[in-house]
This record gives C-alpha cells, structure tokens and sequence, in this order.
C-alpha cells in the first residue's frame, strides 16, 4: 500500500502535479462554495472559455499563457457584469453573448496560423503533468493572491451572498464585493486551466461546493468542507489516473462527480433515518 | 439642517429605469418618532426607503442621515429589514448565523467575533423570542418567524436608524403585536423608525406620524389627521378599483 502511494512521487513532474492538485483543488472548492451560494455556475464556465482567447494570444505573442489568460478572463468577468448592470441585460444573457464571443475569437485567431503547437489542446483537456517549475511558481503566487482575498473579505462574501441588499445598506459595498468575486473567480480559473483544462475547469468549481452542500447546514462548514473534498478529489483522481493511464482532469472531474452523488445518497440517507 | 434630525430629505426625486419612483418628497424624522409610510401599490413607499438606505440614489434633491450622506456613514449605522420574500431560505445558516451576520460591517478581517458580538446576537435573538430556535436551519422557520429573524439581525446590529419595509404582511397577529412592541421599545429609547406598511387598521397604534405618498406627499401628520384627511378619502376612492379599502 505504502509503496503503491509512494510510487508516483519518485517522478519530478508527479510531484509538482500533486502539489497544483491540492493548491488548486482546494482554491477552486473554496471559491466554487461562493459559486454555488450565488448561482453563478455558468460565469465559471464562461470565463474559463473566454480565457482560451488569451492563451491564443498569448501564444501568437510568445508572452506567458497565464498572463495573456488571466487578463482576458478578468476582463470578460468584469465585462460581464458592466454589460449585466449597465446595458439592462439579464446575467445569463451578458454571460452567454461575452463568453462565446472571446471563445470564439480565440479560435478565429487560431484557425489563422498555419500550424499550431499541440500545447493549446493543453488548455483545452489540461495536463497537469506538463506543469513545469515556473509554472508552478506562479500558480502558487496566484493562489496565495486569492486565498489571501477570500480570507480578507470573507464575511463580506458571505452577507453579500446571502442578503445583498442588506448588506449594503448597512455599509457593505456589494457592488464592488461582485466584482472582487468574479476577479478572484478569473484568477482562480486561469491558475486551474492547465491542472483541469477549460473544458473541465467548471467542475471542480461547481462539483465540490454542490457535494458539501448536501451534508451541512452551515456556511462555514460548506465552504471548509468543499475545500476539503476538492483537496480529496484532486489527489485522489491524480493517484487513478496514474494507475488507471488516463487523463488526469477528466479523472479528477469523475471522482468529484462519484463524491457529489455519494453526499446526495448520504443526505437521502439521513434524512430516512431521521423520520 | 439642525443636527438633531436622524433623516432628513429635501425636495428628492429618484428616476430609475426610465420611470419616476419618487417625485419632490421632503421628510423630517426625529429621533424617537415611528413615521409610517403608506400609500397605494407602486406609489413609491419601498422607493423611500432604499433611497434613505443608500440603495438607491436621488436624481435630484438631497437625503442626510445624521447630517450625513447615506453612503459616508459609518458601517452598521441604518438597519434595512426587508421583506422575507427577498433572499433564498435555503441557504445553508442557522438563525444565529443569520442574526449574527449583522455584526459582519463593522468587523475587520482580522477581528474575531468577540464575546461582545455574542451578545448582541443573543440579546436580539431574546428580544423576539427566538433563542429556543437559534440552532433551527432557517428554511425550518414559518413566515412570522422569519420576520422575527430579520428584526433580529437589525436589533444585532444596533443601528442607529431602522427601516422596515412592510414588517407585518404575512405574518400571524402575535408576530406583529410582537414586532410592534419590539419597535415601540426601541423608538422610546430613542431610535428613529420608518415603515413602509399599506396595514392602515393598526396605523394609529404603529405610529406616530403618517406619510402618506403617491410618487409625491400627498398628506403628512398625526395617523387619524392623515386617514380623515380629504387627500385621503380622494386617493382612496381613485385606487377603490385595484385595492379594495387597502392603499
């Protein structure tokens, strides 16, 4: 058993896939808690598809991915909701027509060159094994950005998800609260892109969050207990996917998915028991 | 303006969305008085008390709390129970947590909620008779009992002016003798109180002084000066059709 844990950590490229599957694990569940409490699931898909045009452009520019990545999708995030508060347009409206347009740019864009680097299907499936050093610097960075966020403005977070206007009239901007969220949703997504893919990538934000909301009752143990899983759901679906010679976000994404309907039949369980 | 007005809106008008909410309207409220807000459905009473609140900004005119504009206030100061409909009962929080998120505006990150916190929670859970529920999830709490919720949070807060926005629709006759008694407890202690209310029976009992509006002032005073006013009468009549004998 020990050796059978062990094994994978005696390749480099294992170990720093272990590392960006907890860190991001565990930021995407803690933030995804944020995305299921606000209903906000498909911005997360959004942006991880707007951000596409950015790794596009990036590339074509020879500048970081991250970096061309992570200012398309705080754009398209703040631009979701510009177009959702000032053009009188509803949030899944602003989302759809945002998100498919900087998708599509991105193709357009790719469709031009005459050959490209099988690196983009990187961020399309993701390969969290084709982390490299550098790569993992900057995730780490970026996680520490949010995570420090989400604890600073954390009960802002939670009375704005709850009661936004309550809150604001008595001195929370939730306005601004709205908008740090979809900044640090961008942030987290680009950080996850290659761990996961763009494809995938709103799963973990989602899946985690939605399986520690069917075993509490309390905010604070949701979000704790959805970092948790996401952890759990990380490594665990790395270690498969090492044995099992499968791609590891997919196997991730499948093993949230078995927690998620596991705490639906533990819920169900309960509560027949309870009557 | 004399610093002692807790509200204080003169000659305010608020457009959104191409439409006029409220037209021209002047309030002064003291400290210590209950001032009811009625009036026919859409005539602006809720836009009264987002715009007072800082929810909403006047397109002209001004509005001061304490001299000051809504949004310069400190954190906590103007406590807003809406109506329950208005957030998601699901959502995963005991009616301590919920009561206590009233704390949250005036705490910094990296304070603890502190023993002084609690009690505030517990005071306010006490002053409507919620402690026995206060683990409940509060998709488990009836309507009445939501309300009470939602004044507690506010009570939690203790703020410096309270603004309800139709406290006793849908709530049972104990609930609302209880809010009424909560409220009247409060405003003799000093705290300044505006309700958007279209319950016109128990006006006389609720309140000191009532507005009546449509869009604009229609008629101000003591409650039976402004139900035996001729305005009254007039505006009741005209919505006679859409109402009943309710405005």
């Amino acid at each position: 058993m020990i050796d059978w844990l062990i094994a994978p950590f005696q390749l480099d490229f294992m170990v720093r896939g272990f590392i960006v599957a907890v860190l991001v694990g565990t930021l995407c569940s803690l933030i995804g808690a944020f995305v299921v409490l606000r209903r906000l699931a498909f911005i997360g898909d959004g942006i991880a598809h707007a951000s596409f045009a950015g790794i596009v452009i990036a590339y074509l520019k020879g500048a970081n991915f991250y970096a061309g990545a992570a200012v398309v999708a705080v754009l398209t995030a703040i631009g979701i909701g510009f177009v959702h508060r000032k053009a009188n347009v509803s949030l899944d409206t602003s989302i759809g027509v945002l998100f498919t347009g900087a998708f599509a740019l991105g193709i357009f864009l790719m469709s031009r060159q005459r050959s490209y680097s099988v690196d983009l299907q990187d961020y399309l499936f993701g390969n969290i094994l084709g982390v490299t050093h550098q790569d993992l610097m900057l995730i780490v960075l970026l996680c520490a950005v949010v995570a420090g966020a989400l604890f600073f403005f954390f009960r802002a977070l939670v009375y704005t998800s709850f009661d936004p206007i309550v809150a604001q009239a008595s001195g929370i901007p939730s306005g601004t609260v709205d908008y740090l969220l979809l900044i640090l949703l961008a942030l987290t997504i680009v950080v996850t892109l290659e761990a996961v893919g763009i494809i995938l990538v709103a799963a973990l934000l989602v899946t985690p969050a939605a399986a520690a909301y069917q075993l509490t009752r309390r905010f604070s143990v949701m979000i704790a207990l959805s970092g948790l899983l996401g952890a759990l759901c990380s490594v665990g679906g790395l270690y498969l996917s090492y044995y099992l010679n499968a791609a590891s976000g997919a196997t991730i994404v499948l093993m949230a998915t078995l927690v998620f309907f596991a705490a639906i039949g533990y819920r169900r369980l309960r509560m027949r028991s309870a009557r | 303006m004399p610093a002692a007005d807790a509200v204080w809106l003169h000659d305010v008008t608020v457009r959104y969305d191409g439409t006029i909410g409220v037209e021209r309207v002047s309030i002064v409220l003291h400290p210590g008085e209950i001032l009811g807000i009625i009036g026919p459905n859409g005539s602006g009473k809720s836009t009264l008390l987002k715009t007072i609140a800082g929810l909403l900004l006047p397109t002209h005119g001004t509005v001061e709390v304490y001299g000051e504009d809504p949004h310069r206030l400190h954190p906590g100061t103007i406590a807003y129970v809406p109506q329950v409909e208005t957030v998601d009962w699901n959502f995963p929080a005991t009616v301590w947590d919920v009561v206590a998120m009233a704390r949250f505006p005036r705490l910094s990150a990296f304070q603890r909620f502190s023993a002084r916190d609690k009690a505030a929670v517990s005071s306010a859970l006490a002053a409507v008779d919620l402690e026995p529920l206060r683990d409940r999830h509060i998709s488990e709490l009836s309507g009445g009992q939501q309300q009470r919720a939602f004044l507690a949070r506010a009570l939690a807060q203790e703020p410096k002016l309270l603004l309800l926005d139709e406290p006793a629709t849908g709530v049972d006759a104990s609930t609302s003798d209880m809010l009424r008694s909560v409220i009247r407890d409060l405003a003799k202690n000093g705290m300044p109180v505006l309700v958007a209310t279209h319950d016109l029976e128990s006006a006389e009992a609720w309140f000191d002084y009532l507005l009546l509006v449509d869009k604009a002032v229609v008629a101000y005073g003591r409650p039976h000066e402004v139900l035996c006013s001729s305005e009254f009468e007039r505006l009741l009549k005209h919505h006679h059709h859409v109402e009943g004998d309710r405005i």
